[in-house]
């Protein structure tokens, strides 16, 4: 603790680089993947009952089918939105969909984007509650 | 002895630690997207890659967190032991010189050397930035990497909330928020702990060799010596 190093200041400003390139990409990707997940989710909201199914998250499909409906066949029965994109947050691999009549959560995988959660009320303090999600 | 090898002797600790950094960094990465995996296959999400996980939030906050408190605990370290001793610690000076000395002893001014750096020689304002650089420095950069790691944690946290289905917060929504504290005060006790432990088991104790110890034979009364 006594003996700092003479290099010092080149290790330090390597540490400051380093954090600063950090700070960057979190505050970098995330803005860049706004645009395909507006896309997504306005794909979704305007499609049918199998465009939409095309758009989810294999979980969330899975989850979907578990009662023996084909996913055209749940989906339609449940309240997913169809209105416009009022605005999108996207953080990591995680984002956030408002639509004049619903929410929308999407993941993003090796594939790209998917919707993961749809059929969403808010339930109170900030949380959702989905009818269309992974169990 | 080849120039290369003169230079990897006198450069032993900071190439050591730079190289011990860079393996323990990967060993973190690579540790850290399994537990990330594993976390989102348990929610039924889709895992990532190692290279979006390195340059996700959730690794930027885990590194941020712990590089934040290892320069606040050398910030405090540097200051605090300017006026703080410990008797009998290699850590402390001797119990007579608490606070920042006079020129004489600090070898400023007139009583600077021909081998003192010139800012130390000059007077006036560099001379009282230089005095206080060290400090400064890892103040300056405790702050910058606290800083970052606010904002890493915002972003890690938010994605959480999302992966959650639940509302992402504010920036000033996170600063209030246990999860910031949290990260924040598991790391400073620790530090606390180190530096407080170190500074007293080094009156009694001894490691042949170090600089951070006393010499193997000194008295543990000895305040201020290493050998």
């Amino acid at each position: 603790m006594a003996s700092a190093g003479s290099g010092f200041s080149g290790r330090a400003a390597l540490l400051l680089t380093l954090a600063a390139g950090l700070v960057a990409t979190v505050a970098g990707c995330s803005s860049a993947d706004e645009p395909e997940v507006r896309d997504i989710a306005s794909s979704f909201a305007s499609s049918g009952p199998q465009g939409r199914c095309d758009l989810l998250a294999p979980a969330t499909l899975t989850s979907l089918v578990q009662g023996g409906e084909s996913c055209p066949e749940a989906v339609q029965h449940l309240p997913v939105g169809s209105g416009e994109v009022v605005s999108v947050e996207v953080w990591g691999v995680d984002a956030q969909v408002h639509l004049t009549d619903d929410t929308l959560f999407l993941t993003r995988d090796d594939t790209g984007w998917r919707v993961s959660a749809a059929a969403c009320a808010p339930a109170g303090k900030g949380s959702y509650l989905c009818q269309v999600e992974a169990s | 002895m080849t120039a290369v090898r003169s230079f990897l002797k006198g450069n032993g600790l900071s190439l050591g630690f730079g190289a011990l950094f860079l393996a323990t960094l990967v060993g973190q990465a690579l540790a850290g997207v399994a537990e990330f995996n594993d976390q989102r296959v348990s929610e039924g999400l889709a895992g990532v890659s190692l290279a979006r996980y390195v340059t996700s939030s959730s690794f930027a906050v885990d590194v941020m967190e712990n590089w934040q408190s290892e320069y606040l605990q050398f910030f405090l370290y540097v200051y605090a032991t300017v006026w703080l001793v410990q008797r009998g610690s290699p850590e402390s000076k001797e119990l007579h010189r608490v606070g920042t000395e006079t020129d004489q002893e600090q070898r400023v001014h007139e009583h600077s050397g021909e081998d003192s750096p010139t800012w130390a020689r000059t007077g006036g304002l560099r001379t009282a930035v230089f005095s206080r650089s060290l400090g400064l420095l890892m103040g300056g950069i405790f702050l910058l990497t606290w800083a970052g790691m606010s904002v890493a944690g915002w972003s890690a946290f938010n994605a959480e909330q999302l992966a959650g289905h639940e509302d992402p917060v504010s920036w000033l929504g996170y600063l209030a928020h246990p999860d910031f504290w949290s990260r924040t005060f598991q790391n400073w006790q620790s530090e606390m702990l180190a530096v407080g432990s170190m500074a007293i088991f080094a009156v009694y104790l001894r490691q042949r060799g170090s600089p951070e110890s006393k010499p193997v034979g000194a008295a543990h009364a000895d305040t201020g010596q290493t050998g």
